[in-house]
């Protein structure tokens, strides 16, 4: 025990920068996946016309994707894809950007429940005193949906820095990867395996916490 | 076009073994996650204090912990304890051991959800517990639980293409060895991509029928 305590602590700096990374992974990721779930919300609901039944079709078809197929082959196909496209975005950016795509379908789901949570006649009162319907999501619609799914969207955090990991098959050097070399230059695996499952645990425990906050918060 | 039905033919017969690998696994870790998650259901239930603190304990640990490191810590750990087993077993293991804390917390809401009149009568007309959870608590909770299950096998699905870290071949790992041979990496991950999303479309749609029948069954 004492052994693989010693064999830890001197590389604590190299952990410190992994966790940051994969804070700066993940809170980017969820910040984009806000913005495309926010953006595929808003096109999903509205007009029953030609053009948009298309498009609605399409996103579920999207959204059906991302929630079907594993993350780790979306990563290599987000990853493959730019590399095709002879874009060469580093790993960093794409794991990013494949993270943020897959979250943003689940944001999605997230936010049209909210949405449905939204009693008819705000939308209502807000056409009658004649709003444009820009600012009717901006000022109606979208600060409820975020407050009613505030726990949502943080469990959805969670679920972000859980799937984070899987970064590491593209060398995004992350607290997972950071482990994986240590491993290699050490030839011991299980004391920085289970330092790293510590951090995670401590890092998710928390924001479980913050979930049960802001679920008793919304039922006070 | 030529090159590409070149690489449908060596990629789709080492995807469709995939697919099996991937369904084998999926199919036992689920069996053993459900055993054990009804387990750790019960134990989150009962009266004594110290089995739901174990209970929540086994439940906050394999959920806080990413996947992919506790497949690490798995592949890397049973050697130390003594335990050789293969990879595709300890693959199976950790899969179902993670699931079942899914399971668990699934069952547990399940049950938690009915009147407690349910139990009350069935003790009160002299029920052993065993017997009224498996007679009158359980039978009655399938119909609240089969979407969040559902949605699990799902996840335990996608969950398996992680093993392939740990060389089982799985239907990630095949693609991996299809890339080797054909060198189009983009097509074949799009393929596998492709035949996951199968799976999982044939998985809801026929969940969506079981829950239909259960519902018409129980009005």
């Amino acid at each position: 025990m004492k052994e693989a305590f010693n064999l830890v602590i001197p590389y604590y700096p190299l952990f410190l920068k992994g966790i940051g990374y994969t804070l700066e992974v993940s809170v980017l990721a969820i910040l984009l996946a806000v913005c495309i779930g926010t953006i595929l919300t808003v096109l999903r609901m509205g007009k029953n016309s030609l053009p948009h039944r298309i498009l609605q079709n399409i996103i579920a078809i999207y959204i059906s994707f991302v929630r079907g197929t594993p993350i780790l082959v979306q990563i290599y196909i987000i990853f493959q894809a730019f590399s095709v496209l002879g874009l060469n975005l580093s790993a960093f950016t794409s794991g990013v950007i494949a993270l943020s795509l897959n979250s943003g379908g689940f944001m999605a789901e997230i936010l049209r429940g909210g949405f449905s949570a939204i009693p008819k006649g705000h939308i209502e009162a807000a056409k009658a005193i004649g709003m444009p319907s820009h600012k009717i999501w901006t000022r109606i619609i979208l600060p409820q949906v975020f407050r009613i799914a505030a726990p949502q969207l943080t469990s959805e955090f969670i679920n972000v820095i859980k799937v984070s990991p899987m970064l590491s098959v593209l060398a995004v050097v992350e607290l997972t990867r950071t482990a994986e070399r240590l491993v290699k230059v050490t030839g011991e695996a299980i004391p920085f395996y289970i330092t790293i499952a510590i951090i995670y645990f401590i890092i998710c425990c928390l924001l479980e916490e913050l979930v049960k906050w802001q679920e008793h918060r919304r039922t006070v | 076009m030529n090159e590409f039905l070149r690489i449908a033919q060596i990629t789709i017969p080492l995807l469709l073994e995939g697919v099996l690998s991937t369904l084998k696994i999926s199919v036992l870790a689920i069996l053993l996650a459900l055993i054990l998650g009804a387990f750790i259901a019960c134990l989150r239930i009962s009266r004594l204090f110290i089995c739901r603190l174990a209970a929540g304990i086994y439940i906050k640990i394999f959920r806080c912990i990413p996947f992919m490191v506790e497949v690490y810590l798995a592949y890397y750990g049973l050697p130390m304890l003594g335990i050789e087993v293969s990879a595709l077993a300890t693959g199976i293991l950790i899969l179902g051991l993670y699931t079942a804390a899914y399971i668990a917390v699934i069952l547990e809401s399940g049950l938690k959800a009915l009147p407690k009149g349910q139990s009350e009568a069935a003790y009160a007309i002299g029920m052993s517990k065993a017997k009224s959870l498996w007679r009158i608590l359980l039978p009655q909770t399938i119909g609240v639980i089969i979407p969040p299950m559902t949605g699990q096998f799902l996840q335990t699905v996608k969950d398996s293409s992680i093993l392939s870290i740990i060389t089982v071949a799985e239907m990630t790992m095949m693609t991996k060895e299809a890339i080797g041979i054909t060198f189009s990496p983009l097509i074949v991950y799009i393929c596998a991509g492709l035949f996951y999303w199968a799976i999982n479309l044939i998985i809801e749609l026929s969940a969506k029928r079981i829950e239909k029948r259960h519902r018409r069954i129980s009005i």
